[in-house]
């Protein structure tokens, strides 16, 4: 059997649901014409049928969830590269931080001054570090 | 004598700076693009209202306290299958905020400031003494720009490249949640409805009701305060299907002017978008 499409169990729902609501008023307004296990058998049938439109009320909703995860996948995938894309921009920030501190080393090297070159260097590791 | 010429030294690399930043902004960077932040960020808050999910999910157990003995294994049943689509429906929702989100930062002008950096790179320079001050400052100021205008454009690009590709997935999912959200949890409030108003009126609608006026007047103040909650509730599924529709609506805009995303009428439009989905989020919090 093919399977149904979403519009067609809410169809169902709605069926299932006006059925159930015409067993209820048949059962009080024939109240006096139909014996207590008949009364019994017809709102049995009323609360099955008002499931049986639930159940067809998720079956939708089942459905449709099913026939949209393709794209849901697609959509993540989209997500993720944008995502990758902003990380970059943050790499661009990064690469500059530690271009900065290599030139502070280059600077000291320059100046052959000891202390200048080893707090530099300090520098360019702790920029590094902070990637 | 040229112009050109006229201008001091310390100026010409800027001077050159100047023209070539020009046409960077005109090839894509420097635009303005809040408004599509606006849009992006009223999506994530769209996309972040769970309550109608979990309201859906919790029906059936809600209904097991109006219904017979005999249907409480159904009823079980379809809180157990509820709960596994209410892990898929609110992952759909947290797909849309996450796209939502990306879409926000790639669109947001702070997205990149690299002033900092920039001003590091120049007081590196400054102090090995490879410019002096003036040249610092000049050469900071229109590395700045330049920065921004280089890095707005690939974030422009990006933006692009996004909106061209999730369009279509973004367009079902969104359909599909709002199918979902406008017609099976209004079904489902719907049923939820029929079976307090069942459980009462097999007790009301039950010629014994008549011999007992006072315990029938109270039972009916009991099942009017029961079912006094839906025509709100209804209204709320309603109004939130009609939220994820503009959301895609909104998208759609977006997606068929991709190649000018700064056009103002365009942005102007957006605008409206993320307005009316304030104004629609307001009123299903309020419900």
């Amino acid at each position: 059997m093919a399977k149904l499409t979403p519009d067609q169990a809410r169809q169902l729902s709605q069926f299932f649901h006006d059925l159930s609501t015409a067993l209820g008023d048949f059962r009080f307004g024939h109240w006096d014409d139909l014996t207590p296990a008949q009364r019994a058998q017809l709102e049995s049938a009323q609360w099955s049928l008002l499931n049986a439109s639930s159940d067809m009320t998720t079956l939708a909703v089942q459905i449709t969830l099913e026939d949209s995860q393709d794209a849901f996948n697609k959509l993540q995938d989209a997500t993720a590269k944008a995502q990758r894309a902003l990380q970059r921009l943050d790499e661009i920030r990064k690469v500059l931080n530690v271009a900065a501190s290599l030139v502070t080393l280059a600077a000291a090297i320059i100046s052959k001054e000891p202390s200048a070159i080893f707090k530099a260097a300090k520098g360019v590791v702790d920029a590094a570090k902070d990637n | 004598m040229k112009l050109h010429s006229r201008i001091p030294r310390v100026l010409h690399i800027p001077f050159h700076y100047i023209i070539l930043l020009t046409l960077m902004c005109s090839v894509g960077g420097c635009a303005d693009l809040q408004a599509i932040r606006n849009f992006a960020d009223q999506s994530v808050d769209a996309a972040q209202h769970q309550k109608l999910v979990n309201e859906y999910a919790e029906a059936p157990r809600r209904e097991k306290l109006f219904q017979p003995a005999s249907q409480q294994a159904t009823l079980d049943n379809q809180t157990k299958e509820r709960q596994a689509q209410k892990e898929q429906l609110l992952a759909r929702l947290k797909a849309v905020e996450e796209y939502m989100k990306a879409m926000g930062n790639l669109a947001a002008d702070d997205a990149v400031n690299y002033d900092k950096n920039v001003d590091a790179v120049g007081k590196a320079l400054k102090d090995a003494k490879f410019a002096d001050a003036k040249q610092v400052d000049a050469i900071g100021t229109i590395s700045k720009l330049l920065l921004k205008a280089v890095a707005d454009g690939w974030r422009q690009k990006q933006l692009h490249d996004l909106i061209a590709e999730a369009n279509q997935p973004l367009q079902i999912v969104l359909a599909a949640q709002a199918d979902i959200v406008g017609k099976d949890f209004a079904d489902s409030l719907r049923n939820e409805e029929t079976t307090i108003a069942n459980f009462y009126d097999n007790f009301l609608r039950t010629p014994d009701a008549l011999k007992e006026p006072v315990g029938g007047q109270a039972l009916r103040e009991w099942q009017a305060s029961r079912l006094e909650s839906f025509p709100g509730r209804k209204k709320a599924v309603a109004s939130y299907a009609q939220a994820l529709r503009k959301i895609a609506a909104g998208h759609q805009e977006l997606y068929d002017n991709r190649n000018k995303l700064d056009a103002k009428d365009l942005l102007k439009r957006i605008e409206q978008y993320a307005k009316d989905l304030k104004t629609i989020l307001n009123a299903v919090k309020d419900l």
